[in-house]
């Protein structure tokens, strides 16, 4: 690994997508601004911790799209040629791809939004630090580390799909995600029967019904803290270790 | 077969085997839970003994406090992942996170008790910005300081001396056969006191200017006479 090549790297992808780059950042601060409009505007119908919805899909929504933009040369078979024939390991393009996608994209997001949220305060509540997004409290920051999956599955998705690769990684998650639920109630039917299972996160916890209240049952802390380590930091490093393997499969 | 795909095969094998095994463990926990408990869906904590409570978190999910034989602690099963405790001395610190609600909205909730506390004996409680039920406390002194917006409603309770003190626009309410010897009752910011069903032999008070009072027919008159 060479850090002069990765600085080269990241260098040209903001020489090359500089402009894009700048209107993006523009269409950010809209799109929030839009949706901290919208709950202002129906204020009545939207109770509790709308910040963090609002932070929540501006985060998934853009980091999806900016995401996509990574290995964008992959839809045209010239200019992905031209990619990898760059004189740059094929491991430093994607940790390039990785650091611009996650950390300096979440410095960018991080900025825009408290700025956004800043100019409604500054409007409606009072600018004060209590009324302002906290992604410590309430165990808020799983929302980053479930960024890295959604991010590394859109890399993936990426270096697979040739032509709409969002549409169709998105697609292929979703229906992972349904299936996998289907899945999870099927084993929990078939080791616990008899019970009324309303719903249930693979991986965390289930919801049953007896005697018309709802019932949540949850992994002891010890086994939960092993899947959250698997499925917050495993689980996309694993997949960005794929993304590694699919290009260097792709290379000439 | 490509290499990539030999992974992606082999991370799906862990990931159904870690669902079967997350799936077992779970449960082990379900079959931990008692089905003919009204108390089900609460885990206990048992508590060494506290005279001070001093509760903050989120007003999303009621707290009650009630004086009981046992100190103990139940959390609703749905939010232990937002309950945290700590006991310092003769002070139980209690950290319920979690969403606010707007407080115009708070009385009308139909969700179930997130905390169930039960108390052998209680001289002091604190509260930070908590929805709160005090009930079946007699023949005792109680001080009860809410801040932060916090809102407690105090049921059934016959006590000697009851000192409340409420701030930055905390509410407070005496609803359901409570008697109290002697009031001392001091409200500042904007705070709302509603005094339903109380009877009392002495009040003292002090009020700020900004504060809002709501009496009852009975306390009125007894407060005229």
């Amino acid at each position: 690994m060479n850090l002069f090549i990765l600085s080269l790297l990241i260098q040209r992808q903001f020489k090359e997508q500089r402009r894009m780059y700048g209107i993006s950042l523009l269409v950010l601060f809209g799109m929030l601004s839009l949706m901290f409009l919208l709950i202002h505007q129906w204020q009545d119908s939207f109770s509790g911790a709308v910040q963090n919805g609002v932070f929540i899909i501006g985060l998934f929504v853009s980091g999806g799209i900016f995401t996509n933009s990574m290995f964008h040369e992959f839809s045209n078979s010239s200019s992905s040629i031209w990619l990898l024939s760059l004189p740059a390991k094929q491991s430093e393009k994607v940790i390039v791809s990785i650091f611009i996608s996650t950390v300096l994209f979440m410095i960018n997001y991080l900025t825009i939004f408290y700025l956004v949220e800043s100019i409604y305060l500054l409007n409606t509540k009072g600018l004060e630090l209590k009324n302002m997004l906290n992604p410590i409290k309430d165990d808020f920051y799983i929302f980053f580390f479930l960024y890295l999956l959604f991010n590394s599955a859109i890399l993936l998705g990426r270096v697979v799909f040739i032509k709409h690769s969002l549409l169709k990684t998105l697609l292929v998650g979703i229906l992972l995600f349904v299936c996998l639920n289907y899945l999870n109630n099927v084993i929990l039917e078939i080791l616990i029967p008899n019970m009324n299972v309303v719903s249930s996160i693979p991986f965390s916890s289930f919801q049953f019904v007896n005697n018309g209240e709802n019932i949540h049952v949850f992994l002891p802390t010890h086994t939960d803290r092993i899947t959250s380590i698997f499925v917050r930091l495993l689980l996309p490093i694993t997949l960005w270790f794929l993304v590694w393997m699919k290009l260097k499969e792709k290379q000439i | 077969m490509k290499s990539s795909n030999i992974l992606l095969l082999v991370l799906c094998i862990i990931v159904l085997s870690g669902m079967i095994y997350t799936n077992v463990v779970l449960k082990n926990e379900f079959q931990k839970i008692d089905l003919s408990d009204n108390l089900k869906n609460y885990i206990s904590h048992s508590m060494e003994s506290f005279s001070i409570l001093e509760i903050k978190g989120s007003n999303g999910y009621p707290i009650e406090i009630n004086k009981g034989n046992t100190n103990d602690v139940k959390v609703l099963r749905s939010r232990i992942n937002h309950f945290s405790q700590r006991l310092f001395g003769d002070t139980l610190f209690i950290e319920f996170t979690g969403s606010n609600i707007p407080l115009d909205q708070t009385y009308s909730m139909k969700t179930p008790p997130g905390i169930i506390i039960e108390v052998e004996s209680l001289s002091e409680i604190r509260t930070s910005q908590t929805y709160n039920r005090i009930s079946n406390f007699s023949d005792q002194d109680l001080n009860i300081t809410l801040k932060n917006s916090s809102i407690t409603e105090v049921v059934n309770c016959n006590l000697n001396i009851l000192n409340l003190c409420s701030n930055d626009d905390s509410q407070f309410v005496f609803s359901q056969n409570n008697t109290v010897h002697s009031l001392q009752i001091t409200m500042k910011d904007n705070s709302i006191g509603r005094f339903e069903d109380i009877e009392f032999s002495t009040l003292n008070h002090t009020l700020d200017d900004n504060v809002t009072l709501v009496l009852s027919k009975n306390t009125f008159v007894k407060l005229r006479g």
